[in-house]
């Protein structure tokens, strides 16, 4: 068979499945029906999974939002744990650090607290930062020797060691 | 243009539309009139608008041929397209049209089986050449690509489509020697 026979017979092919498909296609009204009775039918099942949709994404966004907002300055640790070292902090840095973490008792009203709010915080630095730089040790008095004296005073020619007494500047004046 | 204007023109083009989702759907009856349904809700409520740039015809293929695509994504993600879903297809094939005469049955089998061997896009053009009428422009169109690829998946398709039907028909002359081998030369 050449060429043009094959396509022919293609051709002839064709119209054949043609006429078994129209034969046997659905009625245009009873699909239309169909389709419309579908389309009713599933109208509510789709609006309610839309709307669990938009709600779960609410949800979503909400607690996005919370957990993006800056931590409140209540809530942040200045200091280093106490626990964490040997040497516990001393006295006054630990009632400075305690009263950086509990909020004046003045300040009620939220908006003022909000308003207030970095100022205090910044002052309330700087206390907490002046007392670590004069924070000393409790153990620091162990340090201290008796030969200590001897090193920071001046001996003096005829004054034996007993009586020598520690060099101070008002002697000179 | 107004509802029942586009109902009547759904209607005239009905048996053609329904032939065409037979084709995207790999001629399976039951998904072709679930997708006409969507068609044709989709054309009445508006969702798809009839601009006037093609004819009525070639327009309502392209979104035939558009929706069919949507489907099948949408079967794709849901896991639908089960081994269930082919055994339906496979055997409707056989069972489908119970009147015809047992070698017209066999001959369009085995056409459906050589058609469904071709790339979707070969089978889409062919479909619209040879099954509806279209010209290559309109077949074009109606597919979404150039003219020019449209001419090249004409001619591939065609040619393996024929080659297709050829093996087809040596297998069937070797079945038939091997079954009588005194009546066959």
């Amino acid at each position: 068979m050449n060429r043009n026979g094959k396509e022919e017979s293609i051709r002839q092919l064709f119209h054949e499945l043609r006429c078994e498909d129209q034969r046997h296609a659905p009625q245009f009204g009873d699909l239309l029906t169909a389709a419309r009775n579908r389309n009713e039918g599933s109208n509510i099942p789709t609006w309610s999974i839309k709307f669990a949709a938009a709600a779960v994404l609410c949800v979503l966004v909400l607690i996005t939002i919370r957990l993006s907002t800056p931590v409140r300055p209540q809530e942040q640790q200045l200091v280093p744990d106490s626990a964490s070292g040997p040497l516990a902090a001393s006295d006054k840095t630990t009632d400075v650090v305690r009263n950086l973490s509990q909020p004046p008792k003045t300040q009620r009203h939220p908006s003022i607290r909000r308003q207030s709010r970095p100022r205090q915080f910044s002052s309330s630095l700087a206390i907490a930062m002046k007392a670590l730089s004069s924070w000393q040790s409790p153990t620091a008095a162990l340090l201290d020797t008796p030969q200590d004296r001897m090193l920071n005073t001046l001996p003096r020619l005829g004054e034996s060691l007993r009586t020598i007494k520690p060099l101070s500047p008002d002697q000179f004046n | 243009m107004e509802p029942e204007e586009l109902k009547d023109l759904l209607e005239q083009q009905h048996k053609s539309s329904f032939g065409w989702a037979m084709a995207c759907c790999r001629r399976n009856p039951v998904d072709a009139e679930d997708l006409l349904q969507v068609v044709y809700l989709k054309v009445l409520e508006g969702k798809a608008r009839f601009e006037g740039n093609a004819t009525f015809k070639t327009w309502l293929f392209a979104v035939i041929r558009k929706t069919a695509a949507d489907q099948r994504r949408k079967n794709l993600a849901r896991g639908v397209l089960t081994l269930k879903a082919a055994q339906q297809w496979t055997r409707s094939d056989a069972t489908e049209y119970p009147d015809e005469s047992a070698y017209r049955a066999e001959m369009l089998t085995k056409f459906r089986h050589a058609l469904a061997r071709l790339s979707r896009r070969q089978r889409e053009i062919l479909e619209l050449v040879f099954y509806h009428e279209l010209n290559i422009q309109e077949a074009a169109e109606v597919m979404g690509i150039s003219l020019g690829s449209a001419r090249t998946h004409y001619e591939r398709g065609k040619k393996r489509l024929r080659q297709l039907i050829e093996e087809s028909e040596a297998y069937e002359s070797e079945w038939e020697r091997r079954k009588h081998p005194a009546t066959v030369p």
